[in-house]
């Protein structure tokens, strides 16, 4: 099926309203410290929640009271561009919040009352429009970069999820991710006994593959790097994370990954602060028990973003840690990169390995708009791979088009949501495929790998997805062929 | 009718002056009392404040998320806005005596400002009108401000084109007006509509989305620093304090079961003791001594 044959969204109204997430278990919010779904007095909750974030960040109620409604946003966000739901466009997203401002906290609520106002907006069929249009959003931010106010629409969709679960609207993907973290350590809860065995497995795999005797410790204490990595990327991702052992192995690093936290993304941010700080609290404990002399974030662009961003406040800085080389998080493009630039792949690194590889970089939302990096993984990808390309102009760097998965929009029953969402950065692969001629897909971060690897394949693009230390793993041990292999 | 005058030119002005004034000044101040205790600069961000100014003024004199939006879109609110600047100087003349020279000036621009200003508010009207997402989304606000614009600037050209406008009257009245003194009522006609609308449009500006220049200023994705000390600086601030715990959390893999467990795993690998940095980089002779981040690392 060629791109330009996909069909164009018809431009209604509510077209994806149904397209909402299931409801979390009402043990599973006793567990998260939430309220009960709708209880009795969840207007008021609600609505006190609201005028509390409305006096508590400025970025709300800016989108809120600033946007002129000039609809420059509307063709920036992949999720109106896929669903055709003015809904769906940043304006429309903000203006679902917009109603109840306009009639509780506005200049002309707070002077006037209620006169010449609708008697009660707040009802269960906003909730509704709520549940659904606040999920389909990734907090990929960028509607910024097209508003000529800068107005964050990401806040508005954080601020309302954390609103939301004060009256008991969780969904239930993201309770039970959240209590995956603090059960096991990682979302997927995956104990730690099949960690360690899948880090035994894959040490063998990788002499079998380079013939080089590689470590993948799992708590250690006192190594160089803590890795905290996605919960997927040792099994399904495993190539990636083959390549972050090859980095450490080339370079003469020991690392360790901790079963106490095995996953970047904080799915705590999507509840409230104190939910995000009790994840971004154990990256603390993890490093206070393992010691390690640096904390490195795999490619994981949720979890890079807020730890770099949001880390010292959820966790309280780390500062007090001496045994610490650098008080902040490293991400492992930064890390490589300076390897690289110090000389520490030298006589290994080949970029030969990757000929007849013609990837295109998909940078992450994440990472090119709230990860302070940019050259890092081009620096990497210029080593390691010859016939890299980047993606075209109008939707490169800073302007990347989000996968559509990100931002909690894991869940099973929102298929068609991520499906919308990543096919305007689907058709500009298409037309990158077509004419660059390119052959496959390189990104940095496990959730748009997740993504692309399922949602190219449903679009009949024959691309292939890696990650950057993919790549790089290669170029340092490239796999042997299976009749070379002992 | 001389009550009347001393109402409309005497007693209004003044109160509808107060409404802007104040209106604004409640407004900034609300704005400017609320915190952003998180940090979200969008990449790429300047590090420090003076490198966050010039990204707030190039943002707010050429707009280029608006061009990248929409090139055409861009030109028009561009017109629109120096339009805008120009009529305001153009009537500024009758604030000041003896009017400078740069002033004088700008006369024929501030008139042709005047004729373009209707042109632009009507094709946007219509642009909001014809677009099916945008009309959806627009409400009555979205049409008030333009419309307000739109009959201030036509009952303004009306004025000029259907009868002569008693310009030494309303310059006495302007003069008075900015020196507190009395002046007469100028002569009944269309300039007491214009004036009159002018008033409403001071009275309405603080409160609907004409204020939305000085909203600019809000944005945490454009006005926050990039740098290490502005992460570690925030840390310490509003945030801290929606971050606390509230009840004890109880996990089934707390700190304390995961450091029952490793202690488990370390007895049993005869490891009894933490070991240090420098211990375990003594202990791993041959291993590379990686400096630590510098450089292109911890902005
Ligand atoms: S943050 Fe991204 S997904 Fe959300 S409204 Fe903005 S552009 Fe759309
Ligand atoms: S671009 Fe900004 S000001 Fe314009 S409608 Fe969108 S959010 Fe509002």
């Amino acid at each position: 099926m060629a791109a330009e044959s996909w069909p164009a969204p018809a431009m209604a109204l509510g077209a994806s309203a149904d397209q909402a997430c299931l409801p979390a278990q009402a043990n599973d919010l006793e567990a998260l410290g939430l309220p009960e779904a709708l209880p009795p007095d969840w207007r008021q909750r609600l609505l006190g929640a609201f005028g509390q974030a409305l006096e508590g960040q400025r970025g709300l109620r800016q989108a809120l009271e600033a946007c002129v409604g000039c609809g420059a946003c509307h063709q920036s966000c992949s999720f109106h561009l896929g669903t055709g739901d003015p809904h769906n466009t940043p304006q429309g997203r903000a203006d679902l919040a917009r109603r109840l401002y306009r009639r509780h906290f506005s200049p002309r609520a707070r002077l006037l009352g209620r006169w010449g106002q609708p008697r009660d907006i707040l009802d269960e069929d906003l909730l509704g429009l709520w549940r659904a249009y606040f999920w389909q959003c990734t907090l990929c931010r960028r509607c910024t970069l097209f508003c000529p106010l800068g107005i964050d629409t990401s806040l508005v969709t954080r601020a309302c999820r954390h609103i939301l679960a004060q009256v008991g609207q969780v969904p239930g993907h993201v309770a039970r991710e959240f209590l995956g973290i603090l059960g096991s350590g990682n979302g997927q809860g995956l104990p730690p006994a099949a960690w360690t065995a899948r880090h035994q497995a894959l040490e063998e795999e990788l002499l079998r593959e380079t013939g080089q005797a590689m470590a993948c410790p799992v708590d250690e204490q006192g190594a160089d790097v803590l890795l905290i990595p996605s919960p997927q990327e040792p099994f399904s991702q495993s190539a990636t994370y083959k390549g972050y052992a090859k980095v450490f192995h080339a370079a003469g690093l020991s690392w360790t990954t901790s079963t106490y936290l095995n996953q970047a993304s904080n799915p705590g941010l999507w509840l409230g602060p104190r939910q995000a700080a009790l994840v971004g609290r154990r990256v603390l404990e993890a490093t206070r028990l393992l010691k390690p002399r640096h904390i490195v974030v795999a490619e994981s662009g949720q979890g890079w973003a807020v730890l770099r961003n949001l880390g010292a406040v959820l966790a309280g800085g780390l500062a007090g840690e001496k045994y610490l080389k650098a008080k902040e998080p490293l991400h492992i493009c930064q890390l490589s990169s300076r390897l690289l630039k110090e000389g520490a792949f030298a006589g290994v690194l080949r970029p030969q390995a990757l000929q007849g590889v013609k990837p295109v970089f998909h940078e992450p939302c994440q990472v090119a708009r709230s990860g302070g990096l940019g050259q890092e993984p081009r620096r990497l990808l210029k080593a390691a791979c010859l016939g890299w390309l980047e993606m075209p102009k109008p939707v490169g760097g800073p302007l990347t088009l989000c996968c559509g998965a990100g931002g909690g929009l894991n869940a099973p029953e929102l298929y068609q949501v991520r499906l919308a969402g990543l096919m305007p950065l689907a058709r500009a692969l298409a037309q990158a495929q077509r004419r660059q001629g390119c052959t496959a897909v390189v990104t940095m971060c496990a959730t748009c790998q997740d993504q692309l690897g399922e949602g190219l394949a449903h679009f009949g693009l024959g691309l292939t997805v890696h990650g950057v230390h993919e790549f790089l793993g290669q170029a340092l041990y490239p796999s042997r062929p299976a009749e070379a292999r002992p | 009718m001389e009550a009347l005058g001393t109402l409309v030119f005497g007693i209004l002005p003044h109160a509808a002056l107060a409404v802007l004034l104040g209106g604004c000044a409640w407004r900034l101040w609300g704005w400017a009392a609320t915190p952003e205790p998180w940090p979200q600069p969008l990449t790429p961000a300047p590090a420090g404040r003076a490198g966050v100014a010039w990204r707030f003024l190039w943002q707010a004199l050429a707009m280029p998320a608006l061009w990248r939006a929409n090139p055409i879109l861009w030109a028009l609110v561009w017109l629109l806005h120096l339009c805008l600047l120009l009529t305001f100087l153009h009537h500024l003349r009758l604030f000041v005596q003896p009017v400078p020279e740069w002033l004088m000036a700008l006369r024929a621009p501030g008139r042709l400002a005047g004729h373009l200003l209707p042109l632009l508010l009507l094709i946007l009207l219509m642009r909001r009108l014809a677009g099916p997402v945008l009309r959806r989304l627009s409400v009555w606000e979205d049409y008030l401000a333009p419309a307000l614009l739109l009959a201030l600037s036509l009952s303004g050209l009306a004025m000029h084109s259907l009868e002569r406008p008693p310009l030494v009257e309303i310059k006495a009245l302007a003069l008075g007006l900015v020196g507190l003194r009395a002046a007469p009522s100028p002569p009944a006609g269309l300039f007491w509509l214009h004036f009159l609308l002018a008033l409403g449009l001071c009275c309405y500006l603080p409160w609907g989305k004409l204020m939305h220049g000085a909203g600019l200023w809000l944005s945490p994705g454009l006005g926050q620093p990039d740098s290490l000390r502005s992460r570690a600086a925030a840390a310490t601030g509003q945030a801290a304090t929606l971050v606390q715990p509230g009840p004890p959390e109880t996990s089934a893999w707390g700190p304390e079961e995961y450091r029952a467990a490793l202690k488990n795993r370390w007895a049993g690998a005869g490891v009894h003791r933490v070991m240090g940095a420098r211990e375990r980089a003594q202990s791993l002779t041959g291993h590379r001594q990686w400096p630590g981040p510098g450089g292109d690392h911890g902005r």
